[in-house]
């Protein structure tokens, strides 16, 4: 195990290049796009010297290192400053939006995996046949539907018509159902296409023959030894779509009005408010380096002969 | 059978009739307190009157804050904390006589001195975003006895008790001001509501304040939901969890009409959208060419399939409900004059860009595309480009010598705040306007004497100035006026008193449950 603990060390080292170069680019993206928090902010009939003085009370008017220096060194304190627009802090802002994300999220990709899973393997056990072909055009219509028209049907169906779900917002686990369900169906269709490959090319291996030949059972043969190893490119597809999930959920969480994270970064970008985005598109940056380093560290659990190095 | 038997008897069946009556009698209507849950797009901002920039903000502050007047649905003045004024003969004098027995809701009285202390919150804060609306016409404020407060202007302003109608007059609590309470967050006003809890990006909560003059109010609470997707606000209304939905798009009016349960108020806003024309632009320096897009754009066809029916095309510069609203008669559709005044110009062929945002407005993309083509159709070459708001607002702005020199026609609405129109004309077309909101860059020595003149006349001579405005503005066109949009909201049958003010705001404060009606 202490070969595992140096690998996690070592990755998280080499991550605080990565996070450093992510704050440089977002920083210098976000302050360079046209538009002007000051402007955004200012009521329209206010006039040029009432904007500055608005500029000047965001510390907008100082030089962009300048500001950049500011940021950094209050973000290593773990303060990321106010909102520019409500007044509240980032933390206040980001840290609700980010455990609602996440138990979004980690919800969705139950739904996925299970699904996906099960999915892969009910097509890839009859390749070829309807209900193969059935599987596979189910999860092309999953990975082409626009996510926010799926959340639309699900609410016109559970909310609307049987009245079962909430339509949208968040507090209960009932809130979760619908943009849980959603996200999760969108990740299945991703999940079941790549089980069903490598369940494919995993089946047609001479271990899998042998087993069979020794007259071991179906069932044995396809949940332990073929699914196990079939499952490693599953966990790289699974990982990067949970990235997505917690960064690019902004759709469903619009549809459902679920203050998650990506719409609060969403919102933020559009309205120009830079610590928001600095620390939200941070914080999302950390999420996707955790995520792969504990996808790498899965492998070496699911698949004894990845060895670390 | 004795008498006391038949005594017992009656007696029994007196009770069972009585009862029965009781039980049959048509209960009154019980007035159901509950909490109001209204569904909008976007979550507000401050809950600081004088600094507010949005609507979403103001339709809670409404709830939480007064002033000494404010405006109804038909945007006629009402007393509030004031309950009788006296105006000067020369228009510069306005004494408000206040209403007692008012308290804050920290409990701190409310009187002249409050009226006093507000004022100079306003003038002596420079940041406040909202100051511009009232301090720029006022001399000074005084306090005459504890219930008498005089506000003496600099110069007559016809439409003050309008401009008093804004956030901008709201009232509040001298304490909390002087404090140094952070008033963004821990609003302190007069009004039925006050603030429970405000969840950024999740909702806005207010309570009854127990103690309002004006008796108990009549809603357990009031809880703002922010729901950004505008289909998703109208599955809350019709699945049940949410009372009234905003800004609901015009195409569900027809099938909302359908439901039994709700009712779909379409409304008047005193928005125009106009498209703007580049008074600097080498390409529109012939008046001719602007008038010619004008009579090329059917405003009727606009409203009718872009719209929806939701909305009215526009008839002048400003909105037909404002004071000083005057029908030229000059937008009008007419395609064969339009194509000759564009070959009396020669511009035949003469490409122009045309800039518009998307989803600012209801029907702006859109508006701009049919734009687009109504021009194709007189022979001129239009290049649409879609702008994101930050960066349209940030290029709009920017002084003339920094715009770009692109800039020829772009699509922008406008909405007096205050409701009148010197919310218009000032900030549109004064030349001191520029470069702010004079997007245009129009500059007429004769429309700002106007405008000037306009804003100090008796009530009754207004029109006089702003019809020779409207004229002038009208021939020259420096932004072309397209629609007035509408604007719908959807709300359970069972809710009572709930009004919408065309400056875009909605009133909740009065409203109630209550079946019948």
């Amino acid at each position: 195990m202490s070969d595992l603990a140096r690998y996690v060390i070592r990755r998280i080292i080499l991550a605080i290049p990565t996070l450093l170069g992510v704050s440089v680019i977002v920083f210098l993206m976000i302050h360079m796009l046209p538009g002007d928090p000051a402007q955004l902010l200012a009521p329209p009939e206010a006039t040029i010297q009432e904007v500055e003085m608005i500029r000047r009370r965001l510390g907008l008017d100082k030089p962009l290192w300048e500001q950049y220096l500011i940021f950094m060194s209050n973000a290593l304190k773990g303060e990321f400053g106010k909102s520019l627009f409500t007044g509240h802090t980032v933390s206040e802002l980001l840290w609700p939006a980010y455990l609602n994300t996440l138990t979004l999220s980690v919800l969705a990709m139950g739904f996925g995996l299970v699904i996906g899973v099960l999915m892969g393997i009910y097509a890839a056990l009859r390749p070829n046949t309807v209900r193969d072909q059935a599987v596979t055009s189910l999860s092309l219509l999953g990975i082409s539907m626009p996510v926010f028209w799926l959340g639309l049907i699900l609410i016109e169906i559970f909310s609307v018509w049987l009245r079962l779900l909430p339509s949208g917002g968040s507090g209960t686990f009932k809130h979760l159902i619908l943009p849980s369900l959603t996200l999760g169906l969108v990740g299945a269709a991703y999940v079941g296409r790549a089980t069903r490959a490598s369940m494919l090319e995993v089946l047609s291996q001479e271990y899998i023959r042998t087993a069979r030949a020794y007259g071991l059972p179906d069932r044995l043969v396809i949940y332990v030894y073929a699914l196990r190893n079939a499952l490693i490119p599953v966990v790289t597809v699974a990982g990067l779509i949970f990235g997505y999930m917690m960064a690019g959920a902004v759709l469903t969480e619009t549809v459902f009005s679920f203050p998650g994270l990506g719409r609060l970064i969403v919102n933020a970008i559009f309205a120009r408010d830079y610590p928001i985005v600095q620390a939200g598109i941070l914080v999302v940056a950390t999420t996707f380096v955790v995520i792969n380093t504990a996808v790498d560290i899965l492998y070496a659990f699911i698949n004894p002969r990845i060895r670390l190095r | 059978m004795n008498a006391k038997t038949l005594a017992l008897a009656a007696v029994v069946v007196i009770i069972i009739v009585a009862a029965a009556v009781l039980f049959m009698a048509p209960k009154p209507t019980p007035v159901e307190r509950k909490v109001l849950k209204v569904a909008m797009g976007t979550d507000i901002v401050t809950l600081d009157p004088h600094d507010v920039p949005d609507n979403p903000s103001i339709y809670v502050i409404d709830n939480i804050y007064e002033g000494l007047v404010e405006y109804d649905d038909k945007l006629n003045i009402k007393p509030v904390l004031a309950e009788r004024w006296e105006i000067s003969p020369d228009g510069k004098v306005y004494t408000f006589y206040l209403r007692k027995g008012v308290k804050f809701q920290d409990g701190t009285p409310f009187n002249a001195e409050a009226v006093k202390a507000n004022f100079d919150r306003l003038f002596n804060n420079k940041e406040l975003a909202n100051r511009n609306r009232l301090v720029p016409f006022i001399d000074k404020v005084e306090v005459v006895d504890e219930y008498t407060v005089r506000i003496i202007l600099k110069e007559p302003v016809a439409t003050f008790l309008n401009l008093l109608c804004h956030p901008a007059g709201m009232m509040i609590s001298p304490k909390a001001i002087k404090e140094g309470v952070d008033l963004k967050h821990n609003p302190v006003g007069t009004g039925p509501y006050k603030l429970k809890e405000w969840k950024p990006n999740t909702y806005i909560e207010l309570e009854p304040n127990p103690n309002y003059w004006g008796g108990t109010p009549k809603l357990a609470g009031i809880k703002f939901l922010v729901v950004p997707e505008d289909e998703a606000r109208v599955q809350m209304v019709e699945s049940g969890d949410a009372d009234v939905a905003i800004r609901v798009p015009a195409i569900d009016v027809q099938r909302l009409k359908q439901n039994p349960d709700l009712n779909v108020n379409v409304t008047r806003t005193i928005r125009i959208v106009y498209i703007g024309a580049n008074m600097r632009s080498p390409r529109l320096q012939d008046k001719r060419v602007r008038q010619a897009i004008s009579l090329a754009i059917d405003r009727d066809a606009i409203v009718e399939k872009i719209l929806h029916g939701v909305g009215r095309p526009a008839k002048s510069v400003i909105a037909e409900e404002l004071i000083g609203f005057y029908d030229t008669g000059k937008l009008k559709y007419d395609l064969e004059k339009a194509k000759q005044l564009i070959k009396e110009a020669g511009a035949e062929g003469l490409e122009l860009n045309l800039w518009t945002p998307k989803g600012r407005y209801p029907g702006d993309y859109e508006a701009a595309q049919a734009i687009a083509q109504y021009l194709e159709a007189i022979g001129l070459k239009i290049k649409l480009r879609v702008w994101e708001w930050g960066s349209y607002v940030a290029e709009l702005l920017k002084k003339p010598e920094d715009a770009s020199p692109e800039r020829d026609l772009f699509l922008i609405g406008w909405a007096p705040s205050t409701g009148e129109y010197i919310g218009v004309f000032r900030p549109l077309f004064l030349s001191e306007s520029i470069p702010k909101f004079n997007l245009w860059f129009y500059s007429n020595p004769k429309v700002d004497e106007l405008i000037k003149k306009a804003e100090h006349a008796p009530r009754d001579k207004i029109v006089d100035y702003t019809k020779q405005i409207q004229e002038i503005l009208l021939d020259d066109l420096p932004a072309i006026p397209i629609y007035n949009p509408g604007d719908v909201v959807v709300y359970k049958k069972d809710i009572k008193s709930l009004y919408y003010i065309p400056t875009e705001v909605i009133l909740t404060k009065y409203a109630y449950f209550g079946s019948g009606g």
